[in-house]
C-alpha cells in the first residue's frame, strides 16, 4: 500500500504545483508533501500558444528533465480560459514520435549526391554545401525566377520574416508563398479589396455579445472546437440566441443549428445575394451607415477558374485576363443585380428549404439582432472565394452590423500563424510586411530602408503562387525549391499530375525541412531535420490579431535545428557578389564581399540585442549560436513596418509576459474592435466609423453574381467530392497521427457517403471502393454512419491520411483573384473494389 | 478473487481574499476535513481538497467561497483516482 | 456495473524507452524503408494502395490510465449513433452527476461545472456541453509509430518507501 499513498502524495504535489503556478506564487518547501519537496518533481510550467489551429489557445507546458511531460489549457489565456480540445490536450506527445528526424539526409549514390540515390545521413556542412552549390548553379544559369520557397502559417513570425528577407533581398526572388495560399488567401484578398487592410475588425469577444451566429462553410465544432465552446456557451446559456449553419453536408456543427441549411456545392453565392436582396426589399438597409461609410463597386465576371491557361475553361472565360477588376457603381446598380436572387430562384438553385432561407435572411435583416458571421474553408477554398467573402461583408455593411461588439463578420483561420506569419509578415508571393506589396515602388523603398539595403534591390514582379509553383516545377522553370513547415505533396491539389512530377523532375533540387519523414520529405532530394514548437523560441499570430510569444522549453533531438537557424545559417554561404546585380554593387560598394548573413541579419537592427537581453531562465539555441538575441532583433525590425500605420506591435519583451496582445497595440493597449471610435485609436473623436485602410475611408460593397463551379458531376463522374479535416488530425496528420490516442481516435481516412448512394452502387458499410476522377484515384472504405451525414450525390474524404492521398483526385482549379485552390468541389465516381 | 474499489478525488483551488482577511480565512479552511493549504501569498491561497466524490469537493469549495472575506474560490486541477484493494 | 482496470500502473518504463531509442539509432535509410505508408505515403509515392478495413472500436469499458493528470480520459466504449445535439446529450445521460449512481459511469469532473469566468454552476457548463471535442473513443489498432513520450512518474521521482 505504500505505493498507493505515494501516488496520492504525488498527485497532491502536482495539484498544489499547478494551482500555485496559476496563482503566480511559489510553494514553500516546508509545505511540500513529497519527499524532497515539490522540487523533486521538477516540473517547470511555462506558457505557449497551441501548435495546431488559428484559434490560438494558450497552454501551460510542463517540462521535466528536458522533456515535455504534460500540458493543460492556460486559465489566464483570454482565448480559451483553461480549455483545450483533444488535440491541445495531447500537445505533450507531438514531439515524441519515435521517427523524429535527427540528422540531415541526402540522396546519394556512390558517396555523392544523386537525384536517383537513396537517403543517407550527412552532416549539416555537407547538406548546406550541396544545397548552396545547387542554388548557385541555378542562379547563374537561370536567374532568380528559377529559385523558390514554400513555407506556411506554421512558421514562427521570425522564421517567416527571415525567409522573406532571404528570398526577396538575398536571392532577389519573390517566388515565396505559404501554404496559407491553400487556406485563406481568398479571405486576405477580400479584406484588402473591401477594407484596404487585412484581418478582422472584430475579435473573439464578439462571441459573448452576439445574438445570432451564422456559420458558413465551416465545421467549427471539429475544426475550431474552443471557439465552438464559446459559441455553444452563448447559444445554450441565452435562449434568445440563434445559430444558423450552412454547409454542403451535415456535420457536428449542425448539431447546434436552429437553422440548418444544406446547399448544393457553390450555390452559397446565390444564397448570399438573396440575403442582400431580402434586406433591400424589406426596407432594412441601414441608410445612414451606407451613406456615410460605404461605396459600391461592380466586379469583373466570367473570370475563369485559375487552371492552366490552355485549359478550355480558361480559353472560354471572357473576364479571365483581369479577374480582380472593380469599377464604381451606385446603390441602384447593386440593388438591380441582387434583385434576381429571389427566394424561389435561390431555393431552387441551392436545394435549400425556403423557410430556413427566409429565417436566415431575417437574422441579418432584423436591426435589433447582433450577428456574428463565421467562415473558413467552405468560403475560402472556392473558385469564387474572394466573392463569397465580399458578399458576406456586403450583408454586414448594408445593415451597418460591423466593427462593434457582437456585430462581426469573422474569418477564421486554419494554421496557428496564418495571420501572424503568412499575412502580417507577408510571406505571399506579392506581399511585404504590414500589408505592403512588392508591386508598389514606395512599399519596396520602405522595405529597403528598414532592412538597410541598397535602393532598387528588391524585385517588383510578384512571384509564383502555390499552385503556379507546382506547375513551374513540373515545367522545369523553377529548379531550386525549399519547403519548410509543411507537407505540400499531401496538401496540394491534383498532386499526382501537377506536384509530384515537379519534385522528381531531374532538373530540380528539392529541399524539405521537417520534424518527421512526411510524404513530401521522402519525395525530396535533401531532408533537413527541424526543431519544432517549444524546442525553439517562437511567436504566432492568431485569427483575432493576437500576437503570442513563447520561450524555448526543451532541446530539439539530435542535430535537429529550427527553421530560423537553417535560414540564417544558410545565408552565411553566399556573398553579395554571387547573388546581387553588378550595377547595384557598383553604386553601393560598401556591400561588396559581405555574406547574406551579414547584410540581412547583422545589419545593425537584427543584431541589436546582445545575449544579456535573454531571460536567464530559458535556453535559446539560436541566440547562442549567432551571438545575439536574433528573435528579438527580427521582431523589432519587423515591427518597424507597422508602428504608426495601424499595425502597431508592443515591445517584444512584453509579449513574454502577456497571453498575447491584439494589434494595433497603441500606448500599451490592445485594440479589440477596429474602425470604430472609442475602440480603435486610429479613429478620431467625432469620426464614428472610419474604414481608414481605404483612401476614401469607405468600405466596398461588391456587386457580383453567382457563377458555377469549375467541374460538376456528369454522367460518368457522377458524384461531388468535398475534402476537409477531422477534429483529431491537424495539418496533414504529420504530428497528430504520431500521438497514439489521436491516431486511434481516427485511424484512417474514409469515404463518408449517403446510404442510398451506397446501396445504389451495391456497397455496404466498410466496403472498399475506388474514388476516381479525371486526374487520379485512391482506394478508401465506405462510411455511411459516421459523424458526417452526406446528402445524396456528395461524398466527403478527409486528407490527413498519407495512405489515401485524396489530392490525387482533386482539381487544381483556383479562385482567379486570390489563387486559392478549391478543394471542395470536383466530380468523381465510386467503383467497388470487390 | 474479490475486489472492491472507491474513487478518491484530489483537487486544488486558488482562493482569493480581501486585504486583511487571509489569516481568518486560512484558519477556517484549516478546520475543514480533507483540506490542506500548501502555499499562500498576500491575498491568494492555494488549497488542496481531497475526498471521495466530486459533490463533496464541490460542496466544500462552495463553503470556502461563502466564507467572509473570500472574493473567489476557483478550482484549478482535479484528478480522480481509483482506490482499490485486491484480495486474492 | 462496468468492469474497471485493476492494474495500477506505477512501474517504471525505462526498458521500453530504451527499446524505442534503439530503433531511432538504426541508420536513416533502414529507418525510412521500414516506415509505414500511412505516415510516409506508399512507395512509389503516387501508387494506389489497398485501404485498410474500418477498425473496430475498443468497447471493453476498462478505464485507461491518463498519460498525465490533465489529459481528458478516453472513452472505453463505442459512441456510434450517440445523439449529441441542442436537445439531447446521450453522454450526459450516464455521466452526469444525477445519473452516475444508476449508470455506474464515472461522473464528469467538477471542472466541467465551471463557467468561463471560473464560477461553479449547479449543472454542466454549456461550454463543456459537446463532450467529443475532448473525449474520444479508441479504435482497436496498434499505434503507427512508437511514441517516446515519457511519463513524469518515470522521470526520477523518489517515492517514500522505495527501497
Amino acid at each position: 500500500m505504500t505505493s498507493t499513498l505515494n501516488r496520492r502524495d504525488l498527485l497532491k504535489a502536482q495539484a498544489a504545483a499547478i494551482a500555485a503556478s496559476t496563482a503566480g506564487i511559489a510553494l514553500p518547501a516546508a509545505a511540500q508533501p513529497v519527499p524532497g519537496g515539490v522540487d523533486a518533481l521538477q516540473i517547470t510550467w511555462s506558457k505557449a500558444p497551441c501548435r495546431f489551429c488559428g484559434t490560438g489557445c494558450g497552454v501551460m507546458v510542463g517540462v521535466k528533465d528536458n522533456k515535455v511531460v504534460a500540458t493543460h489549457g492556460d486559465m489566464q489565456a483570454e482565448v480559451n480560459r483553461g480549455l483545450n480540445c483533444v488535440k491541445g490536450y495531447f500537445l505533450s506527445k507531438i514531439m515524441y514520435g519515435a521517427d523524429r528526424l535527427t540528422t540531415p539526409l541526402l540522396r546519394k549514390r556512390d558517396g555523392v549526391y544523386d537525384k536517383e540515390g537513396e537517403f543517407e545521413p550527412v552532416s549539416w556542412d555537407e547538406a548546406f554545401d550541396v544545397m548552396a552549390e545547387r542554388l548557385k548553379t541555378v542562379l547563374r544559369e537561370k536567374g532568380p525566377t528559377a529559385v523558390g520557397m514554400f513555407g506556411s502559417g506554421q512558421w514562427t513570425i521570425f522564421e517567416g520574416y527571415a525567409a522573406s528577407k532571404l528570398m526577396r533581398a538575398g536571392f532577389l526572388s519573390n517566388n515565396l508563398d505559404p501554404n496559407a495560399r491553400h487556406c485563406m488567401a481568398s479571405a486576405a484578398v477580400a479584406f484588402m479589396r473591401a477594407f484596404g487592410m487585412d484581418e478582422p475588425m472584430g475579435c473573439y469577444d464578439d462571441f459573448e455579445h452576439a445574438d445570432a451566429f451564422v456559420v458558413w462553410g465551416s465545421n467549427m465544432a471539429e475544426m475550431h472546437p474552443i471557439l465552438w465552446t464559446r459559441l455553444a456557451d452563448r447559444r445554450l446559456g441565452h435562449p434568445h440566441v440563434r445559430c444558423a449553419v450552412l454547409s454542403t453536408f451535415t456535420h457536428r456543427t449542425m448539431d447546434l443549428a436552429d437553422i440548418p441549411i444544406v446547399f448544393k456545392p457553390g450555390t452559397d453565392l446565390a444564397i448570399l445575394n438573396y440575403i442582400a436582396n431580402h434586406i433591400i426589399q424589406s426596407g432594412r438597409v441601414n441608410e445612414a451607415f451606407v451613406r456615410d461609410h460605404v461605396t459600391f463597386m461592380r466586379g469583373a465576371t466570367d473570370i475563369g477558374y485559375g487552371l492552366r491557361p490552355e485549359h478550355p475553361l480558361e480559353q472560354a472565360a471572357t473576364g479571365a485576363d483581369d479577374p480582380g477588376r472593380m469599377e464604381p457603381v451606385d446603390f441602384d446598380a447593386f440593388k438591380a443585380l441582387v434583385s434576381e436572387y429571389t427566394l424561389d430562384m435561390v431555393s431552387e438553385l441551392s436545394g435549400a428549404e425556403p423557410d430556413f432561407l427566409q429565417e436566415l435572411a431575417e437574422l441579418y435583416a432584423d436591426p435589433d439582432r447582433k450577428v456574428m458571421s463565421l467562415w473558413t474553408m467552405g468560403f475560402n477554398q472556392h473558385v469564387r472565394g474572394v466573392w463569397a467573402n465580399h458578399m458576406v461583408y456586403n450583408i454586414h455593411l448594408l445593415t451597418g452590423k460591423i466593427a462593434e461588439p457582437g456585430n462581426s463578420p469573422f474569418s477564421l483561420t486554419g494554421q496557428p500563424s496564418a495571420c501572424g506569419t503568412a499575412r502580417e509578415v507577408g510571406t505571399f508571393a506579392h506581399r511585404l510586411p504590414a500589408d505592403l506589396v512588392v508591386t508598389n515602388d514606395e512599399h519596396r523603398a520602405r522595405a529597403e530602408e528598414i532592412w538597410r539595403l541598397p535602393s532598387g534591390l528588391l524585385p517588383a514582379k510578384p512571384g509564383y503562387h502555390a499552385v503556379l509553383q507546382d506547375r513551374m516545377l513540373k515545367d522545369g522553370k523553377l529548379n531550386f525549391y525549399w519547403i519548410q513547415v509543411n507537407n505540400n505533396l499531401q496538401a496540394a491539389p491534383n498532386n499526382s499530375q501537377e506536384t509530384y512530377p515537379g519534385y522528381r523532375n531531374p532538373d530540380n533540387f528539392i529541399v524539405v525541412s521537417d520534424a518527421y519523414p512526411t510524404v513530401t520529405a521522402l519525395a525530396a532530394d535533401l531532408i533537413l531535420p527541424a526543431a519544432m514548437w517549444v524546442e525553439k523560441e517562437g511567436a504566432y499570430g492568431n485569427a483575432e490579431r493576437r500576437t503570442h510569444v513563447w520561450h524555448e522549453l526543451v532541446q530539439a533531438p539530435g542535430e535537429a535545428r529550427s527553421d530560423l537557424w537553417q535560414l540564417a545559417e544558410f545565408a552565411k554561404r553566399f556573398t553579395t557578389d554571387e547573388v546581387w546585380p553588378a550595377d547595384i554593387l557598383a553604386d553601393n560598394p560598401a556591400y561588396r564581399g559581405k555574406t547574406l548573413f551579414e547584410v540581412l541579419f547583422q545589419n545593425g537592427n537584427v543584431d541589436r540585442f546582445a545575449l544579456d537581453a535573454l531571460d536567464p531562465a530559458y535556453e535559446n539555441h539560436e541566440a547562442r549560436d549567432f551571438g545575439f538575441y536574433i528573435q528579438k532583433g527580427l521582431f523589432e525590425e519587423y515591427a518597424a513596418f507597422g508602428r504608426g500605420h495601424g499595425h502597431d506591435l508592443a515591445d517584444y519583451d512584453r509579449y513574454h509576459q502577456e497571453r498575447g496582445l491584439r494589434w494595433p497595440v497603441v500606448d500599451g493597449k490592445e485594440t479589440l474592435w477596429r474602425y470604430r471610435e472609442g475602440y480603435d485609436p486610429y479613429v478620431g473623436p467625432g469620426e464614428g466609423v472610419k474604414f481608414y485602410g481605404r483612401p476614401d475611408g469607405r468600405a466596398v460593397v461588391l456587386a457580383v453574381p453567382y457563377e458555377p463551379p469549375a467541374e460538376a458531376p456528369d454522367e460518368e463522374f457522377d458524384i461531388w467530392l468535398v475534402t476537409g479535416r477531422v477534429l483529431e488530425h491537424w495539418h496533414s496528420g504529420s504530428m497528430t497521427m504520431r500521438v497514439p490516442e489521436l491516431y486511434k481516435a481516427f485511424p484512417g481516412a474514409r469515404c463518408f457517403m449517403n446510404a442510398a448512394d451506397a446501396r445504389e452502387r451495391g456497397l455496404n458499410q466498410g466496403a472498399e471502393v475506388r474514388i476516381i476522377s479525371r486526374r487520379g484515384e485512391i482506394r478508401s472504405r465506405v462510411e455511411t454512419r459516421g459523424r458526417n451525414r452526406m446528402p445524396a450525390g456528395v461524398i466527403f474524404v478527409p486528407w490527413f491520411d498519407a495512405s489515401q492521398l485524396i489530392n490525387k483526385v482533386t482539381l487544381d482549379a483556383t479562385d482567379p483573384i486570390s489563387k486559392q485552390t478549391d478543394f471542395k468541389k470536383c466530380a468523381v465516381k465510386i467503383v467497388s473494389v470487390a | 478473487m474479490a475486489e472492491r474499489h472507491d474513487y478518491h478525488h484530489i483537487s486544488s483551488a486558488v482562493v482569493t481574499v480581501l486585504p486583511g482577511w487571509a489569516t481568518s480565512v486560512m484558519a477556517a479552511i484549516a478546520n475543514m476535513d480533507g483540506t490542506e493549504i500548501p502555499a499562500h501569498q498576500d491575498h491568494r491561497i492555494v488549497v488542496i481538497l481531497e475526498g471521495a466524490g466530486a459533490r463533496e469537493l464541490g460542496d466544500r469549495l462552495t463553503n470556502i467561497a461563502a466564507l467572509d472575506g473570500v472574493v473567489s474560490a476557483n478550482l484549478v486541477f482535479e484528478h480522480i483516482e481509483k482506490e482499490e484493494v485486491v484480495e486474492t | 456495473m462496468r468492469r474497471q482496470d485493476r492494474i495500477r500502473r506505477l512501474t517504471r518504463r525505462h526498458g521500453l524507452s530504451i527499446a524505442a531509442a534503439l530503433v531511432v539509432l538504426a541508420t536513416a535509410t533502414t529507418a525510412i524503408a521500414q516506415m509505414v505508408p500511412a505516415l510516409t505515403g506508399p512507395q512509389p509515392p503516387m501508387a494506389v494502395v489497398p485501404a485498410e478495413p474500418l477498425p473496430k472500436w475498443i468497447v471493453d469499458d476498462v478505464r485507461k490510465m491518463r498519460a498525465y493528470p490533465e489529459q481528458p480520459p478516453i472513452i472505453p466504449h463505442s459512441i456510434e449513433g450517440y445523439q449529441l445535439s441542442v436537445n439531447a446529450n446521450r453522454c450526459l445521460s450516464c455521466h452526469k452527476r444525477e445519473f452516475t449512481q444508476g449508470s455506474g459511469a464515472p461522473m464528469i469532473s467538477v471542472t466541467h461545472y465551471m463557467t468561463r469566468e471560473g464560477q461553479m454552476l449547479a449543472d454542466v457548463s454549456p461550454r463543456r456541453y459537446f463532450c467529443t471535442a475532448c473525449h474520444v473513443p479508441q479504435a482497436d489498432v496498434a499505434p503507427l509509430v512508437d511514441s517516446d513520450f515519457v511519463d513524469m512518474i518515470d522521470l526520477g521521482v523518489e517515492h517514500a518507501g522505495d527501497e
